[in-house]
């Protein structure tokens, strides 16, 4: 009985970590295209033709920035949050784990075989 | 002979929980089940919740091998564990079927929810009607319109099956897909569907979602690695992901396991005469004009591809139905003019008026509304009439009666004539391919499908005219005829105190009939809506009177007969009217494109999973029927509609999918195979000898047939039917007796409850003609033996019984040796030794040692426990 949990167990957690990697995956992709993108918005500042034009895209380039600021942080949440699942799926495993055995006598008797 | 040692140990072992991966675990399932089970279908049940962990399942098998019965195994598996919430989400058209088949196959008790019955049930103060002590089944629409019931119960099990529908959920646009998702994410659930994937990778995300959240990361990092797996090992990785989710087995994987015959196509031509052909060209251009007063805006779509239906079917379908529009108007018109007394507005509504003929409508318009949810029908009709609308209702009116004069005088039907031509042919084909395949005697049967009440009725009246007469017999859904009232009652009183009998009057007067229909009956005229889920595998010849343009219903009815347990090759006869070029080319749809009437399995899964649902194919067609007055515009609608069929099957992803999900192991099937015949054959033994022992006083056995007869009831007090009972699969003249039947529960109960004073047990190794090597070593010998129930709760709950065993002189028995030693005939032999001692009497001695001295203080010792 312990072996096939065992085996069951195995295979949950690395369904989870292969949930979590992905997930970190595409958040990851994510920051990055992020950043490509700030850097782009940061290059059209610099060559913007006139002062206004330049402020309105510095301006741009600021919200992009905080936007980042925010992803990074989702980000991190986001992690923690991987984490904690993880966390509550070994707890609920270890619950489950506690083994009860209860036993009860049905009958005694003498056999004799021809 | 057993003994009550016997009886209480067989009974732990016959009720004793499993571990979920075991074949072990559905023993007493597969003991109850009325149908041999491929050793696949057990396999499939056991992978959905092999791992404690398990959400459920994609059971993913091609068409043909029995994904109704893999899920079938594990409503029943739940529902003997008492687990009673289980909800089957189905087509609307395949509810029935699934009823059936599971009170058949199964004993389980289901119940259909759609509007009415739900209503109904609420009225009658059950506030959430989803829990019910039976098995729940609905249609997608319903479950999607019922939400927030679905999410407030807590279920132990839900069934989706044709999930391919739910493919696209990935997409937001999916709506009922979404929201049916949502609505069953917390529970265990299990998928059925052939085509898991059709036209991208991503359709694979979207079903292993609904099982799973975390099988895959997100539909961004799935797309990125999955969709287009350009590496091995992204491939690889994918197919990882899915086997502990999804399982597919192929055909010709379990050849040897499962026959398969195969499936022919006649095709009865004919011409409409003049009169008919006039009648169609009116009715079809009363059908087109935009405004009509007698199809109120809001079903007009939908009643007219019921009047197209209608007009194609016969002549007497259609002037019935003409004949209550025409009423209908002169009702409206009454109400609406001032001259007369308001007179009562129609008392039946335009669907009710409909439902009489065309049973199917309530189905119909379940699947065409799709996300309107059902409004009221609004009788709407005493919108003031301006005096010039009044003059056109009434011309429309007086063209109604035109019409339908003109259908009444046609009393030859150009089809009805073709059908006796037809029938010949397809009963000589049919013939032909029992004789080829073998049959004893030849079977002359024959099932016409119809859509509507009238169309029947007249088949009826032209059939008894022919040679066939007498051996003609209706199937509908009132089955009030008096032929088929004296076939219920003749039945009632052939099965008169077995359990054949149901007390639902609708389900006995539906068996009854299928069952005249087998033993004596040679054609039976069934509509659609009344035949779906019965099973007519005795029958191998399918006549289509009317065609259904939706592919999945046309395969439902072929199904009827082209199914599990049909020996023969199945004969499939259509007629085409060569005149109408729209039906020239559904046919030509449906028989090409969709392989729908020719091959091993009729409509392949790559076609038919290709469009998502038949219902849009058959508005498309209803569409170009509406359109199109022209043969150029008739063909070239068609080529386009073709086009997109070909685009959307060839973009299939027939690889991908094999590729995939190929996880089958030959061996593990073989395995499964022979351990559940091992269990089955134990089973049934430790449940016959039990019950004979246990009824001993109050039965009389027959030792051939395993049946028996009660003489005195042996639970005083409860109604206990007498019998004649029988221990068999396909039992028909006794009550079948099996491990889930009242009476065997009741044994089971009192055998657990035996308390056997120590005595001595006489085990007849000699006498029993069987050959039990670990047992040869005992033999002559003699000793104690003690039996413990074990339970053990972990992840899951199992129980087992442990022995302990020693012989006198000193020898311990291992588990298999006592085990087995209950395998053979034994009786108590004479006093407890206790007693005898007491008494002086002779002990058995073995090698000179008395047996007490030694073992005295083992009598009572506690079994050793290992696990």
């Amino acid at each position: 009985m312990t072996a096939r949990d065992g085996r069951s167990f195995d295979t949950e957690m690395d369904k989870l970590d292969r949930w979590a990697e992905d997930r970190r995956d595409s958040l990851k992709a994510e920051l990055a295209d992020m950043d490509e993108a700030l850097k782009e918005a940061k290059k059209q500042a610099r060559f913007a033709p006139t002062l206004p034009e330049k402020l309105e895209r510095q301006r741009a380039a600021r919200k992009l920035e905080e936007r980042r600021e925010e992803a990074w942080h989702a980000y991190d949440e986001a992690s923690r949050d991987i984490d904690r699942q993880k966390d509550a799926l070994l707890d609920e495993i270890g619950r489950r784990l506690e083994q009860r055995v209860e036993q009860t006598p049905l009958f005694t008797m003498r056999w004799r075989l021809t | 002979m057993i003994t009550d040692f016997h009886a209480k140990y067989f009974a732990y072992e016959i009720t004793k929980r499993c571990s979920s991966g075991s074949v072990e675990k559905l023993t007493a399932v597969l003991a109850d089940a009325q149908v041999d089970l491929n050793p696949h279908q057990i396999e499939a049940a056991l992978f959905a919740f092999r791992s404690p962990f398990s959400k459920g399942a994609i059971l993913a098998d091609e068409v043909g091998l029995g994904k109704t019965i893999e899920a079938g195994l594990l409503l029943a598996q739940n529902w003997a564990e008492r687990k009673r919430r289980m909800l089957v989400i189905v087509p609307a058209n395949l509810r029935k079927q699934w009823t059936q088949e599971l009170a058949d196959k199964f004993y389980l008790p289901c119940a259909i929810l759609e509007a009415r019955s739900f209503n109904a049930a609420v009225r009658a103060g059950n506030l959430n009607p989803f829990q019910q002590d039976a098995i729940i089944v609905c249609s997608y629409q319903f479950a999607r319109s019922k939400e927030p019931y679905l999410r407030q119960t807590g279920w132990d099990l839900i069934v989706i099956d044709e999930a391919h529908r739910l493919r696209n959920v990935y997409k937001s646009s999916s709506k009922i897909a979404l929201a049916i998702k949502q609505a069953v994410a917390p529970f265990p659930k299990v998928l059925l569907t052939a085509t898991p994937l059709q036209n991208s990778l991503l359709e694979l995300y979207g079903l292993v979602s609904i099982i799973d959240e975390f099988a895959f990361g997100d539909l961004k990092s799935y797309r990125a690695r999955f969709v287009r797996p350009n590496r091995a090992d992204d491939f690889a990785e994918l197919k990882a992901r899915l086997r502990p989710i999804c399982k597919r087995t192929l055909r010709r994987q379990v050849l040897e396991y499962v026959k398969y015959t195969n499936r022919h196509a006649l095709v009865e031509e004919f011409e409409p005469s003049p009169d008919e052909q006039r009648l169609y060209d009116l009715v079809s251009d009363y059908l087109q004009r935009p405004h009509l007063y007698a199809l109120p805006a809001s079903q007009r779509q939908l009643v007219t591809l019921i009047l197209r239906k209608l007009l194609a079917s016969s002549t007497y379908a259609i002037s019935g139905t003409l004949e209550g529009l025409a009423n209908r108007l002169e009702a409206t018109e009454a109400a609406a003019s001032p001259a007369t007394a308001p007179a009562t507005a129609p008392a039946a509504t335009l669907e009710d008026d409909l439902a009489a003929d065309w049973e199917d409508i309530d189905e119909l318009a379940d699947e065409w509304d799709g996300d309107s949810a059902s409004e009221a029908p609004a009788e709407d009709e005493a919108v003031r009439l301006t005096p010039e609308q009044l003059a056109e209702l009434r011309r429309e009116k007086e063209l109604l009666r035109e019409f339908c004069a003109l259908a009444k005088s046609i009393t030859t039907n150009s089809k009805g004539e073709a059908l006796l031509k037809a029938l010949r042919r397809g009963f000589e084909v049919a013939a032909e391919a029992q004789r080829s395949q073998g049959g004893a005697t030849l079977q002359q049967k024959a099932v016409i499908f119809t859509e509507s009440r009238r169309t029947q009725d007249y088949l009826f009246r032209l059939l008894e005219q022919t040679e066939f007469a007498g051996k003609v017999m209706l199937f509908n859904g009132t089955n009030n005829a008096p032929l088929a009232k004296s076939i219920y009652q003749g039945w009632l009183q052939q099965h008169a105190g077995t359990d054949r009998i149901s007390g639902s009057p609708s389900a006995d007067m539906r068996a009854a009939l299928v069952e005249h229909f087998r033993d004596h009956a040679a054609i039976f005229i069934a509509t659609e809506a009344a035949a779906e889920g019965i099973n007519l595998q005795f029958c191998n010849l399918v006549v289509n009177y009317d065609l259904p343009w939706n592919p999945q219903r046309v395969e439902q009815r072929i199904g009827r007969c082209h199914r599990y347990g049909q020996k023969f090759d199945v004969v499939v006869v259509n007629f085409l009217n060569k005149k109408n070029a729209a039906d020239v080319r559904v046919y030509q749809l449906l028989d090409e494109k969709f392989r729908l009437f020719d091959g091993v399995f009729g409509a392949s899964d790559e076609v038919l999973g290709a469009v998502e649902s038949g219902v849009d194919f058959e508005k498309r067609i209803a569409g170009i029927y509406q359109q199109c007055r022209t043969t150029e515009q008739i063909q070239f609608e068609f080529d386009q509609l073709q086009l997109d069929l070909e685009a959307q099957i060839s973009s299939g992803q027939r690889d991908a999918r094999e590729k995939l999900l190929d996880n089958f192991d030959q061996e593990v099937v073989e395995k499964v195979r022979i351990e559940s015949h091992a269990m089955l054959d134990r089973f049934n033994d430790q449940l016959w000898r039990l019950t004979r022992h246990v009824l001993a006083d109050h039965a009389s056995f027959t030792d051939d047939g395993f049946g028996f007869m009660l003489h005195t009831n042996p639970f005083p007090g409860e109604t206990i039917n007498p019998g004649p009972y029988r221990m068999a699969k396909g039992v028909e003249d006794a009550n079948t007796y099996r491990v889930g039947h009242p009476l065997a529960q009741r044994v089971l109960a009192r055998a657990r409850e035996l308390e056997p004073e120590p005595a001595e047990v006489v085990c007849d190794y000699a006498g029993s003609g069987k050959n039990i090597a670990i047992l040869e070593p005992l033999r002559g010998r003699s000793g104690w033996l003690a039996c413990a129930h074990v339970s053990m709760s972990a992840l899951e709950s199992e129980d087992q019984l442990v022995f302990a065993g020693v012989s006198d002189d000193g020898e311990a028995m291992d588990q298999a040796q006592c085990r087995r030693l209950f395998d053979l005939p034994a009786e108590a032999g004479g006093a407890a030794p206790s007693a005898r001692r007491r008494g002086g009497g002779a002990r058995p001695y073995v090698d000179g040692q008395p047996s007490d001295s030694a073992h005295r203080d083992d009598r009572p010792r506690r079994p050793l426990v290992r696990h």
